[in-house]
């Protein structure tokens, strides 16, 4: 017997639907189940007081200021690195064998697993350079792992900036650089803070790497220099959630709640930039 | 590369200024996990009395406090140890508390106690069934710590099962975790110091000797370590203050209400 | 004209950064874990299946952990990619406009999700539901493969979409013409022309499942063995690193250096593979 195509069409039409549905209701799901849990324990004081005892009482504040200090000067560090590539990439050469080796680094570097660069992050900043557990052992990492996101995203940034901007500005006898820096930066400007942002929640997100490198610490104060080290959300989660005694439960399930609400903003503001960007040059 | 290797050189001296000015009045302190909330805790209050001073406590293990403290990575090292390696030997070194190490099973378990040996014999895997101790037909899940815990250097050495750990043990990399564990496993068994037991789980008595305060002070519960505090050279300035404080009368106290045992 | 070539050339600096990054993290892998290899034998080192670290004299052997990556992962693929799959022909071929603008950012969104709130919710909800329903320990190579599974379904998601997009229009008018359905169309004419994408969306969703780490520490047992049931704990290659890494010392600390260094090749081999099979897509 032959089942009727239209039939099939259907019934596989049916099944896609469930399929996404269900894909999509899960990480939703894990997303609404760590809210839910998580934002009864978040109030102002947990917001804005130092840890105490280890973190099961107290706040987060210190947390949350030396993720931000890591992933801001992870960023600080990627970027110019990025940026200069994805320029030197589309402005300044043709495809060549130079262009093939820098992009296959970017690549590789983009496949790497975090705890190979956790790994190397240890043995490199911490003990051979002598940084220590630090916010810059833990930045510089971090700058490491975001590289290739940020030339990604600049590239596509770049190119996107139509052709007859840069005859324009020949036209008007600018050299190359007065062009990349007038014309070609500012038109891809939107694209490339997208790369950043993005940039900015991975390394938010990330713990294996930062564990080894910025090390444990939970500071009961404000961190005053590059050298300290301190605890970001992820790390302070993921100790609070193994380690924890259960009474610090409430507070695992609190520092999980900004942790994803703060990347949730973050992936939105790149996600409406890019799509503001993308929709100019349409 | 040349701008890369700028910032990197930027940032090191920023790093090495910091450093270098508050050194007189930050220690740092390193080691053993287990002891990692006491040792916070003594460290807020020598912060209260000593206004200014800034303590880091890094939660890293036993081994790396001792390996950290020989090569002058923190002031202070920690570690729970039966007894102290060959590495540790030429370290300065001050017992300041002990902990027993309870063995804990699901609370649903009926078994209450096993012998010293029955603990070893499950743990090498030469008894893999609840029902050859007592209990149910049931085959047993071991969990252990990790390599090179402190807790789990101890244990084995009192046990007797150094290097010979069963097979088929899970692994978890801290007492919590090993704590969360049990307490959701019906069959597992797992060890954990003292002062990180709750109700979660039930304490096992060994040798007919439950784990209390009590016992391991007096010595009849054959499960407990030695928390030290290491440094590389005989104490002084700031780390001598801090090893002092934490054998004071105060900082015993401290370690008493910690649910820790104290030396003196 | 002077300044113009300054430029150019400091630019070039900033952009062999990624290859020097790459050449300085593989240098300080191989060399703080190679040697351990060769003292302790690599065959010995790679097919050992015992795990001592403490044992005198210690022994190192990864088989189990290697093993142990591949069966998490297959799960993994098993589960993310046939989801990942039907949910990407849905989200580019057959979606209500309206609807697929709205399920196409909120995966993009979802991709943000901590590893390790991944691995919180394994361990307090899934390993209990295993236990009950499904036997054994509950931390087991289901729960690693379920987990895995559901992380990686952005990333399939999104590279399978971006193949079946690359799929000219005209290929499925032609089908269309020919009077077959929306599915044929898909079945017979838009799923083969986009066969590269789809292997590279595979290759990545794995190099993703083995590279991951913190999840999966939490919801596998770390047990160093091969497992006989899905149902039985085991140690990855990425959580034998993070468990032991923190409190290790001299040659043991090597030995998890050159656990890194096999899944480092692997790694390799699984981009090269992705990339290789892409260009090959683009070419034909």
């Amino acid at each position: 017997m032959r089942i009727p195509p239209r039939a099939v069409h259907l019934t596989m039409l049916g099944f896609l639907w469930v399929v996404t549905l269900s894909a999509v209701a899960t990480l939703a799901g894990i997303v609404g189940w760590v809210l839910w849990r998580g934002l009864p324990s978040v109030t102002p004081r947990f917001l804005f007081s130092m840890p105490e005892a280890a973190g099961a009482e107290g706040g987060i504040a210190s947390v949350i200021l030396g993720t931000l200090f890591i992933i801001i000067s992870a960023v600080l560090v990627a970027t110019p690195l990025g940026v200069g590539t994805a320029i030197y990439l589309v402005e300044y050469t043709r495809e060549s064998w130079v262009t093939r080796v820098i992009r296959y680094g970017s690549d590789c570097l983009a496949g790497i697993p975090s705890i190979i660069f956790g790994l190397f992050g240890y043995v490199f900043f911490v003990l051979f350079l002598g940084f220590r557990w630090s916010i810059l052992s833990g930045a510089l990492t971090l700058a490491l792992m975001s590289l290739p996101t940020i030339i990604r995203t600049s590239e596509v940034a770049l190119r996107s900036v139509p052709q007859s901007f840069r005859e324009v500005s020949y036209a008007l006898g600018a050299t190359r650089w007065q062009m990349v820096l007038r014309v070609v930066i500012p038109g891809a400007l939107p694209g490339i803070v997208t790369g950043i942002v993005l940039a900015l929640g991975r390394s938010m997100s990330e713990t294996a790497a930062v564990i080894f490198t910025a090390g444990t610490v939970l500071p009961d104060r404000v961190p005053s220099s590059p050298g300290d080290s301190v605890r970001t959300l992820a790390v302070h989660f993921y100790i609070l959630a193994t380690e924890g005694a259960t009474d610090a439960q409430p507070r695992a399930f609190g520092t999980a709640a900004i942790l994803v609400l703060a990347i949730l903003v973050i992936n939105v503001s790149a996600y409406t930039l890019m799509h503001r960007f993308l929709a100019r040059y349409r | 590369m040349r701008l890369f290797a700028g910032v990197l050189l930027g940032l090191a001296a920023l790093t090495g200024c910091g450093g270098g000015e508050r050194k007189a009045n930050h220690l740092t302190v390193a080691g053993s996990t287990a002891f990692t909330p006491v040792a916070q805790k003594l460290a807020d209050a020598f912060k209260a009395r000593r206004p200014g001073v800034t303590i880091d406590v890094h939660s890293l293990g036993s081994m790396v406090g001792i390996k950290s403290t020989n090569e002058g990575g923190c002031d202070i090292g920690m570690a729970d140890l039966v007894e102290l390696p060959e590495t540790a030997k030429s370290l300065k070194s001050f017992a300041v508390a002990r902990d027993g190490i309870a063995v804990v099973v699901h609370p649903n378990n009926p078994v209450s106690g096993l012998t010293a040996a029955e603990i070893g014999g499950i743990f090498d895997g030469t008894i893999a069934n609840w029902k050859d101790v007592g209990g149910p037909d049931a085959v047993i899940t071991v969990i252990c710590r990790e390599e090179s815990s402190g807790t789990r250097r101890s244990f084995d050495t009192i046990a007797k099962v150094k290097g010979r750990v069963t097979k088929s043990a899970q692994f978890q990399n801290s007492n919590g975790a090993c704590r969360a564990a049990v307490a959701s496993t019906p069959n597992a068994i797992s060890y954990v110091t003292l002062v990180q037991t709750d109700p979660s789980v039930k304490l096992l008595k060994v040798d007919g000797v439950e784990p209390t305060i009590e016992s391991v002070r007096a010595g009849s519960y054959p499960f407990a370590a030695t928390d030290f505090l290491l440094t590389r050279e005989d104490p002084a300035g700031l780390s001598k203050e801090f090893i002092d404080f934490a054998l004071s009368p105060e900082g015993q106290k401290l370690i008493v209400e910690a649910g820790l045992i104290p030396v003196k | 004209m002077k300044k113009e070539t300054a430029i150019r050339l400091t630019l070039l600096g900033l952009a062999m950064s990624t290859v020097t990054a790459l050449a300085v993290i593989t240098t300080f892998i191989l060399k703080e874990g190679v040697p351990v290899m060769f003292r302790q034998g690599p065959a010995q080192f790679l097919f050992g299946t015992e795990w001592r670290p403490s044992a005198e004299p210690p022994v190192f052997g990864v088989w189990a952990m290697i093993v142990g990556s591949f069966a998490v992962t297959a799960g993994a693929l098993a589960i993310g990619f046939p989801v990942g799959l039907g949910s990407a022909i849905f989200l580019s071929e057959f979606a209500p406009r309206r609807i697929a603008g709205l399920l196409k950012p909120a995966l993009e969104l979802l991709a943000g999700i901590p590893s390790v709130v991944f691995g919180f919710m394994g361990m307090l909800v899934l390993l209990p539901w295993i236990r009950a329903h499904v036997g054994g320990p509950g931390a087991s190579v289901l729960a690693g493969s379920i987990i895995l599974g559901i992380m990686i379904l952005p990333t399939v998601i999104s590279i399978s979409m971006d193949a079946l997009r690359s799929v000219p229009r005209s290929y499925r008018e032609g089908s269309f013409a020919l009077g077959a359905t929306g599915w044929q169309t898909t079945w017979r004419v838009t799923l083969p022309a986009a066969r590269a994408g789809l292997v590279a969306a595979v290759i990545l969703g794995m190099g993703r499942a083995v590279g991951e780490t913190m999840a999966v520490i939490m919801v596998t047992g770390n047990t160093v063995q091969i497992p006989r049931s899905i149902t039985q704990p085991v140690r990855t290659l990425t959580s034998n690193i993070a468990l032991e890494m923190n409190y290790a010392d001299g040659e043991h600390r090597e030995a998890l250096f050159a656990t890194g260094v096999v899944l480092f090749a692997i790694i390799m081999i699984l981009n090269t593979i992705a990339n290789a099979v892409s260009r090959l897509g683009r070419r034909s």
